[in-house]
């Protein structure tokens, strides 16, 4: 009855969310071991929050998934000076000390149901105290295995820890230098191809293949921003060489893109309600978010040879923002989630900016500026002489290639892309009108070479224009 | 139907078998934009172009540089050849290879590519004309083929790769691993695993696991067909089954053809999927063609042309011990122990005479076991040959002699020390041939 009662507190934590005073903790420093006994340390990370549930999965990637063990250690810094009262809901066996005092000792990995444990230490505000989490699994029910620490006082509700009143003492992650980019003001068609003009060119592209959690397996995401009145536009070239859906709601355990924003780029350690964290996953249709924020959101993928792309929409009055304008900044940061081993556990994660997997930490997101309208495409030259196809740019760094050809009447084109040795890397496939037309071809997942291109115009009836095999060089 | 089974059907189902363990099979489209893509994928020869790339499973000449390394152990003359391809879309590509036998360490081969892509179309992001630019990419690589047991060889090579695009230039070195199997004249078996090397620009190098046989059905007199079949795994890339005939008239002439289907649809129509070639022998100048389809893409043509050394000074001299008497003789570090025959072919039996004796060779390439008894003295024929280091019959008849007293291996080797000092001995280079054709494992 008991732990049912923690339980349910556990569930009204989110609700409680009192003001605080503002601290710029990290969390604390934790430990993993690949046996339930607390030796030989395979993984050392800091966690912001000691609130897992690992449903199975690997708490590190490359660590066993049924049997290990975890220390958390640090500081901790109360707001008030009173008794606290710590709660640590868990399935496994697990020991809290908090400034010398043991608070709860269950050196047992008990079957389910969760259990809840508790202790009452007195703190003193903006005195920093020694605090140590030892949690032990046996593997005896891994999809059960869970921990989280909370904690309550008189003048505080009950909440989980965050991160600003935890302090690991370590120096793993050091906080990033803010990066900066923009989005210029055009609006797209959210279809799974990034054929818009906007998106054309190089400029405005970033491409992320940092590996902050695991192993991404030599995964990138290069990514660009637009915006108009009504939405702030995302476009992601992912390089990921096994895709993974696993269909579940964990979407971020799959091959899924992460965008986080902090609209009103206040910072901070703890993620708040401007702040927002989406979900998209590869093969889906809907987006996610953390706190279900999707209203009007949209989203297409489209598999490539050695990806996928991302093309999605969020509406600013989602945002909470009614009218954005040229000159706005929103923290901004974007994360590609990595998934080859089957199963629905993540095995690795890249970050574009953050240092870690901080998602809930705005201060390490980078800033994206609202630009004014995206430059205007010039007029396209016209075909050579013998109405040759051409690559535009070429040679090209990346991003996107234009191919542009010249319809003799409504029709297909059809556009194939073979690397050095004759093996088909891309191929498009788009509906056009009579006249001078193009289409873009992302090259964002192309090594650097040469690549042999052919454009066939298709105008039906067994009508067609075939053209001569060209080579489009690409640098990086 | 011996043949069959002893060159084909049993270990063909033994590469399908291990074929069927790959997901390759499953593959629906190609993938591989993000491969780096070092030149020495592209091969270098005419011969293994024409057999339909499935070269891995016979790697018998100095292109198993690029095919399986472990070829180069099969090497048996100095050689330097030429290789030119006509490649897609006004590219075109140019290989000098170099094949180096060092004796019981097998051979050495070295290579130096050049692909130029030719003067492509230059272009500013809003498809303003720039005009035209050139890229090259050069690429040289060194392998070597060692036996390691009987009929069983190892190879490795290193391929180093710079592609130029414009004003920057991309480095890359891969590495290949190769073993053969050569359990007899009709039967060779080859693995090859390539592209472990360092990333381009973060780009990995696509790794491919070759496997593949070839066999011999010899029709005599210099002719005979060889048939090849591989497969090459490739797990990022385009997996592909390949296989190939080729038909030797004479010991001269070749006439291939070849096929290879990739396991994804590469979408380049017309024709494509199989390949052809021609070649033929004129002294120690060989000349090799191969037809290339690329469907849509445009056609391949390969022409090689190879030279082989004739050695004209003495390789190293070893030891042989015949019949307790020591003599110096142009061959393998063996020791050779014969019972002399009771009878000289020459009644004055003047070492200096025995030069002027023409044996006959044994037929078609044959060892001579089986022929001829013993009837011959050894001695007066090994110091003939010692006498008159220089001189082309000496060793002719010796190696003969050699046959016909069971030393085949000693025997070969005495003949090819003929045919280097007087190469215009096209009945005996034709022998040599075959009996390398018949023997390929390194006497």
């Amino acid at each position: 009855m008991k732990s049912f009662l923690f339980l349910l507190l556990g569930f009204l934590l989110v609700l409680a969310r009192p003001c605080h005073a503002q601290l710029n903790g990290d969390g604390l420093k934790g430990i993993y071991y690949d046996n339930a006994n607390l030796t030989n340390a395979a993984v050392t990370a800091v966690d912001p929050m000691v609130s897992f549930r690992w449903g199975g999965c690997p708490p590190q990637p490359n660590m066993p998934s049924t049997v290990f063990s975890v220390q958390w250690s640090g500081q901790i810094e109360a707001a008030y000076s009173e008794p606290y009262t710590f709660i640590v809901d868990v399935n496994g066996g697990v020991s809290l000390v908090v400034n010398g005092q043991v608070l709860v000792n269950q050196w047992t990995d008990l079957p389910p149901p969760v259990r809840g444990f508790a202790g009452v230490v007195t703190l003193t505000a903006g005195v920093k105290a020694p605090i140590e989490v030892d949690y032990f699994t046996s593997g005896a029910n891994p999809s059960s295995d869970l921990i989280q620490l909370a904690w309550q006082s008189p003048s505080q509700g009950l909440e989980y820890i965050p991160r600003q009143y935890l302090f690991s003492g370590a120096a793993l992650n050091p906080t990033p230098t803010p990066q900066a980019l923009s989005a210029c003001q055009a609006a797209a068609v959210v279809d799974g191809v990034l054929d818009e003009w906007a998106w054309a060119g190089p400029s405005g592209w970033n491409s992320a293949n940092r590996t902050v959690v695991g192993n991404a397996y030599g995964s990138t995401a290069s990514f660009k921003t637009l915006w108009d009145s009504a939405n702030l536009y995302l476009g992601v070239t992912v390089t990921d060489s096994q895709l993974t859906n696993t269909g579940v709601a964990s979407t971020w355990k799959n091959s899924t893109v992460e965008l986080y924003l902090d609209t009103t780029d206040s910072g901070g350690v703890t993620f708040s309600g401007n702040d927002y964290e989406y979900f998209f996953r590869w093969n889906d249709t809907v987006a996610a978010e953390a706190q279900g924020r999707t209203a009007g959101v949209s989203l297409r993928t489209t598999t490539l040879p050695s990806g996928y792309l991302v093309e999605a929409s969020i509406p600013w009055s989602t945002l909470g923002m009614a009218s954005p304008s040229a000159g706005m900044v929103l923290g901004f940061d974007l994360g590609l989630d990595v998934n080859h081993n089957g199963g629905n556990c993540r095995d690795g994660q890249i970050i574009w900016n953050g240092g870690s997997d901080d998602y809930e930490n705005p201060s390490a997101y980078a800033k994206l500026s609202l630009a004014g309208a995206c430059p205007t495409p010039v007029s396209t030259p016209p075909l050579p002489t013998g109405g040759d196809p051409y690559a535009a740019p070429n040679p090209t760094n990346g991003g996107n290639v234009r191919i542009v050809y010249d319809m003799g009447g409504a029709g297909t084109a059809k556009i194939k892309v073979w690397n050095a040795w004759g093996n088909l890397v891309a191929t498009l496939s788009e509906p056009k009108a009579a006249g001078l037309q193009s289409s873009l071809l992302n090259v964002s997942s192309f090594a650097p070479g040469h690549y042999f291109y052919r454009v066939e115009l298709d105008y039906g009836s067994g009508r067609a224009d075939r053209f001569k095999t060209q080579v489009l060089a690409v640098q990086k | 139907m011996n043949f069959a089974r002893r060159a084909g059907l049993v270990p063909g189902a033994l590469i399908l078998g291990l074929w069927g363990a790959f997901p390759a099979w499953a593959q629906t489209e190609a993938s591989g934009a993000g491969l780096a893509t070092p030149l020495s994928a592209l091969g270098a020869s005419a011969r293994a172009d024409g057999l339909g790339g499935a070269f891995v499973g016979l790697a018998d000449d100095p292109s198993a540089l690029f095919y399986n390394s472990a070829g180069l152990s099969q090497l048996r003359a100095v050689s330097l050849s030429i290789n030119h391809n006509s490649y897609l879309a006004g590219s075109f590509e140019e290989t000098l290879l170099f094949g180096l036998p060092v004796g019981p360490l097998g051979g050495f081969a070295a290579a130096l590519q050049y692909v130029s892509w030719g003067g492509l179309d230059d272009r500013d992001a809003n498809g303003v004309s720039l005009g035209t630019f050139t890229d090259g990419d050069a690429a040289f690589s060194v392998g070597w083929g060692m036996p390691v047991l009987k009929g069983l060889s190892l190879g490795l090579a290193l391929h180093g790769t710079q592609q130029k695009i414009v004003d920057s230039l991309y480095s890359s070195l891969s590495g290949d691993a190769g073993l053969l199997w050569a359990p007899d004249s009709k039967l060779r078996v080859g693995l090859s695993y390539s592209g472990l090397g360092t990333a381009l620009s973060g780009f990995a190098p696509a790794q491919d696991l070759h496997m593949g046989l070839s066999g011999l059905w010899d029709l005599g007199k210099g002719s005979g067909l060889r048939p090849l079949l591989a497969g090459d795994w490739e797990p990022r890339g385009v997996s592909r089954v390949q296989g190939g005939l080729e038909g030797v008239l004479e010991g001269n002439y070749f006439l291939r053809l070849g096929f290879q289907v990739p396991l994804a649809d590469n979408q380049v129509g017309g024709l494509t999927g199989f390949t052809a070639g021609a070649g033929f022998n004129l002294g120690s100048v060989r000349l090799d063609y191969a037809f290339v389809p690329y469907g849509d893409l445009g056609t391949s043509h390969r022409l090689s042309l190879a030279y082989e050394f004739p050695t004209s000074a003495p390789a190293a001299l070893r030891p042989v011990t015949v019949n307790a008497n020591p003599v110096t003789v142009q061959a393998a570090p063996v020791t050779v122990v014969v019972t002399p025959g009771p009878t000289p072919l020459s009644a004055n039996g003047s070492p200096k005479s025995k030069i002027e004796v023409r044996f006959e060779l044994p037929g078609d390439g044959s060892s001579a076991q089986g022929q001829a008894p013993v009837s011959y003295q050894l001695a007066p024929y090994e110091k003939a040959a010692q006498d008159n280091p220089g001189d082309s019959r000496a060793w002719r008849n010796l190696g003969i002699v050699y046959l016909r007293a069971g030393q085949n291996a000693l025997g070969v080797q005495c003949l090819e020390q003929a045919l280097r000092l007087n190469p215009n001995d096209p009945a005996l280079k034709k022998w040599l041939d075959e009996y390398h054709l018949k023997n390929p494992s390194k006497p």
